[in-house]
């Protein structure tokens, strides 16, 4: 990654653009200032999730990835994402086309039946890494005006932001770093729960075709992280997002429960600490609501 | 696959997208300064054409059992 690069292309995916859009401004807002500047990938698609397309059909979600590569690839960047799952297909993809030369042949052959041509000249990156690694937690304690004093986080990573961490290179899958030197630098505290590096319950497809097992899932980290004393949770993912967030009402009807911990993606929450407001990260539009405490 | 994964890549066959945007959700990315509607496969018809190319090069409309008369699963599948 180039410390230097100031431009990258924005791969929206689909659930931060068309449910969660507050996570795009919140990603917009925090990098433009620190003068990184976003630039639209036109005509992007779905990653495609690598749940219901990558497990199904290899040869659908490879190509479909790599046209996505394309795109940012004729704009001349390297891309950031703000969701687990597109981390995963775009990454893993631009990893297999990159070390598999007769692979990269047969999907360009697919390509170019779409006009595309996949070079291999584009990076995928998480908006999180660009935060703590390119902008810098130096950098982004001095833009802290409201901190998160006396907040207590659970952190919830979902799977793919960390693995396979061969590919993705932020050391152990086990022991990660990230979120941690995020909390603490917007003055916030976080708090260790059980089963912390536990799926949320919608990956894999698995909320898709079985919508009460992936909420049981869900469920029980949410009441781990309440039995922690967690404030509320934050993440690297637009699905986990989903799933914590209007998962909490699904399950209060469905399990009669009265869940209500606050989720927020982690540029959300960074946002908030630099006096980003709750309206402008649509935060009031969302399932759970916000308590004075992190709005103050 | 089962007709709840089936029916994602009906959106995404019909959109590019397996969840797509509606009104509410634009209305949303309006009030906070965002385009109304991000600058995808769901707005650009030509840009929906390459996805839709690639799926039929692949034969995921095939795996799917996709009626492109209909934009739907084939009649059977879509009403499970």
């Amino acid at each position: 990654m180039s410390e230097e690069t100031k431009e990258y292309a924005f791969f929206p995916g689909c659930i931060t653009p068309n449910r969660y859009p507050g996570i795009e401004a919140a990603t917009k807002k925090i990098f433009n200032v620190f003068g990184i500047e976003t630039k639209e990938m036109e005509g992007a698609s779905c990653c495609p999730a690598p749940g219901v397309f990558g497990s199904f059909d290899m040869y659908t979600w490879l190509p479909i990835a790599a046209r996505n590569l394309a795109i940012a690839e004729e704009m001349g960047l390297e891309i950031y994402v703000t969701c687990n799952g597109c981390y995963g297909s775009l990454q893993e993809a631009d990893h297999l086309l990159k070390e598999n030369p007769k692979l990269k042949e047969k999907v360009n052959v697919i390509l170019s039946k779409a006009g595309r041509e996949y070079k291999g000249t584009t990076e995928v990156h998480h908006a999180i890494v660009l935060l703590r690694d390119v902008i810098g937690l130096d950098r982004l304690k001095e833009k802290v005006t409201k901190p998160m004093k006396d907040v207590n986080v659970a952190i919830h990573y979902g799977c793919h932001f960390l693995k396979p961490s061969e590919v993705r290179g932020h050391g152990s899958s086990e022991t990660p770093y990230y979120l941690e030197d995020i909390v603490k630098a917007t003055g916030a505290k976080e708090v260790l729960y059980k089963d912390k590096l536990m799926c949320c319950g919608a990956g894999g497809g698995v909320r898709t075709a079985d919508t009460p097992t992936a909420l049981e899932w869900a469920r029980q980290k949410l009441v781990s992280m309440i039995e922690a004393g967690a404030d509320c949770v934050i993440h690297p993912c637009a699905f986990c997002h989903l799933q914590l967030d209007r998962g909490q009402y699904e399950m209060n009807e469905a399990f009669g429960t009265s869940f209500d911990l606050p989720v927020l993606h982690a540029m959300q929450f960074t946002a908030l600490a630099m006096g980003f407001s709750e309206k402008e990260l649509a935060l009031d539009q969302q399932t759970t609501k916000m308590p004075e405490k992190l709005l103050k | 696959m089962s007709v709840p994964h089936r029916k994602i890549g009906v959106y995404a066959l019909k959109t590019g997208h397996g969840v797509p945007i509606g009104p509410d959700q634009m209305k949303i990315r309006e009030s906070i300064g965002l385009e109304s509607q991000p600058p995808t496969t769901q707005k650009y018809k030509e840009q929906l054409e390459e996805f839709q190319t690639i799926c039929k090069e692949t034969g995921f409309d095939e795996l799917i059992d996709f009626d492109w008369g209909t934009m739907n699963l084939k009649e059977a599948e879509a009403k499970k």
